[in-house]
């Protein structure tokens, strides 16, 4: 379910990161090869984000509904989470879970 | 070739993390995989990855890292922590409820196209060395051990209504049962019957069998505790061998010789497969690793031992 201010929006794109060629879903936010991920939105596909920095995976979640991925702007320093797509490499995610 | 005895040696100089047995109640985002543990073997086309085992009770990511392990390995046969004696239909059985590890490894290694085996000890063979070498007591104290560990979760076997005896007869007969089972075999009688329990019913059989045994744990256990810290899952299943009872030491050997069935199994499907996954509790690869080794080196030459998380990215 979309949420109220969440604007949907189907892009095909380069990830800056790895150069992974990315077929967008219209909730595609992040690279599913490296997980990178780049600050453009302020609110959920708003694109309205002047700031453009990369945005580096640095840590993940589990819950019932799935994985979240938590990442933090290289260049002004935000964190955000995002919720993981089926097609995310597991293992990247798995690795960014707490490990013992 | 590795000894029971070198194993339980080893017992005592092996770290046991405790925080890794983890019986989950619910996923949450704290939940932690286990990759430093997690070891993988390689020799002469030979590979075995030996997961460092997390005891869960619903889907947690550890299922994602038994998956994730499956899909590197591309495994002919993953080895679980179950009896040897337990039937490929047995496990079949129980694999449509998907709670714990081995469940959820039994679908993984189907949806993979490995063939799935047990690599632990049947109940006969976990009894052989006490019947050989023990006395009566730790006898007993062996019989408790085998009981909690098949069939109980305990806790939730000892709340406050689990204390009437509704059927006396029926849990006198079936803990006899059991005990003739124990020294004449083991033939699944008393395993269905107490499945078929109520709940109330199995806390109340546990019961009656810490009655009849409070000689065995006096003496095996030792003053000081009581009958329910005794039996709470980590005392007794546990194999703390720097413990200073009795009942410590019996844990470990049978510990050891449950490792040795473990790594037996390894090497002979090592032998028969190019790859192999194993999944067990993470005390088992803790114990295991350095035995691994020098087995595999024996049979198949150098052996290169790395943790899954030195691998890093990219391996796939």
């Amino acid at each position: 379910m979309e949420g109220a201010r969440f604007r949907k929006n189907v892009e095909d794109f380069l990830c800056e990161h790895c150069g992974a060629d990315v077929k967008g879903n219209g909730f595609t936010d992040h690279c599913p090869k490296c997980l990178w991920s780049k600050h453009v939105d302020i609110m959920p596909g708003d694109r309205l984000s002047d700031c453009r920095g990369m945005m580096k995976p640095v840590g993940a979640e589990y819950d019932r509904k799935g994985y979240s991925i938590l990442y933090r702007c290289m260049k002004c320093g935000m964190e955000k989470r995002m919720r993981a797509a089926e097609n995310d490499d597991m293992e990247l995610i798995l690795s960014l879970l707490q490990t013992v | 070739m590795v000894t029971v005895n070198s194993i339980y040696k080893q017992s005592f100089e092996s770290s046991w993390v405790k925080s890794l047995r983890i019986y989950r109640d619910k996923g949450d985002a704290d939940v932690k995989i286990p990759q430093n543990e997690t070891t993988i073997f390689r020799s002469k086309g030979k590979q075995l990855v030996f997961i460092a085992g997390l005891h869960i009770n619903e889907r947690t990511p550890f299922v994602d890292f038994i998956e994730t392990v499956i899909k590197y390995a591309k495994p002919q046969a993953v080895l679980l922590e179950q009896p040897s004696n337990l039937s490929k239909e047995s496990l079949e059985r129980n694999k449509n409820s998907r709670k714990s590890e081995v469940q959820y490894a039994i679908l993984l290694a189907e949806k993979h196209g490995a063939e799935i085996k047990p690599m632990d000890l049947s109940l006969k063979e976990e009894f052989t060395p006490y019947l050989r070498h023990a006395d009566k007591d730790a006898i007993k104290a062996g019989i408790l051990i085998s009981l909690m560990r098949h069939y109980t979760g305990l806790k939730k076997y000892y709340g406050k209504e689990l204390s009437t005896f509704k059927d006396q007869d029926f849990y006198d007969q079936a803990i006899m049962e059991f005990i003739r089972n124990i020294f004449m075999g083991w033939n699944g009688n008393f395993k269905k019957a107490f499945v078929d329990l109520s709940e109330n019913y199995k806390g109340s059989l546990l019961d009656r069998v810490k009655k009849i045994d409070q000689e065995a744990i006096k003496k095996y256990i030792g003053p000081g505790l009581t009958f329910e810290s005794a039996v709470d899952i980590q005392n007794i299943q546990a194999p703390y061998p720097w413990g200073k009872y009795e009942l410590n030491k019996i844990v470990s050997w049978h510990n050891a010789w449950r490792n040795k069935s473990m790594i037996d199994t390894c090497i002979k499907n090592l032998k028969k497969h190019r790859s192999v996954v194993a999944l067990a509790g993470s005390g088992h690869i803790q114990e295991c690793r350095d035995f691994i080794t020098t087995e595999m080196k024996k049979e198949f030459g150098s052996v290169e031992v790395r943790r899954w998380k030195e691998l890093g990215s990219g391996k796939m």
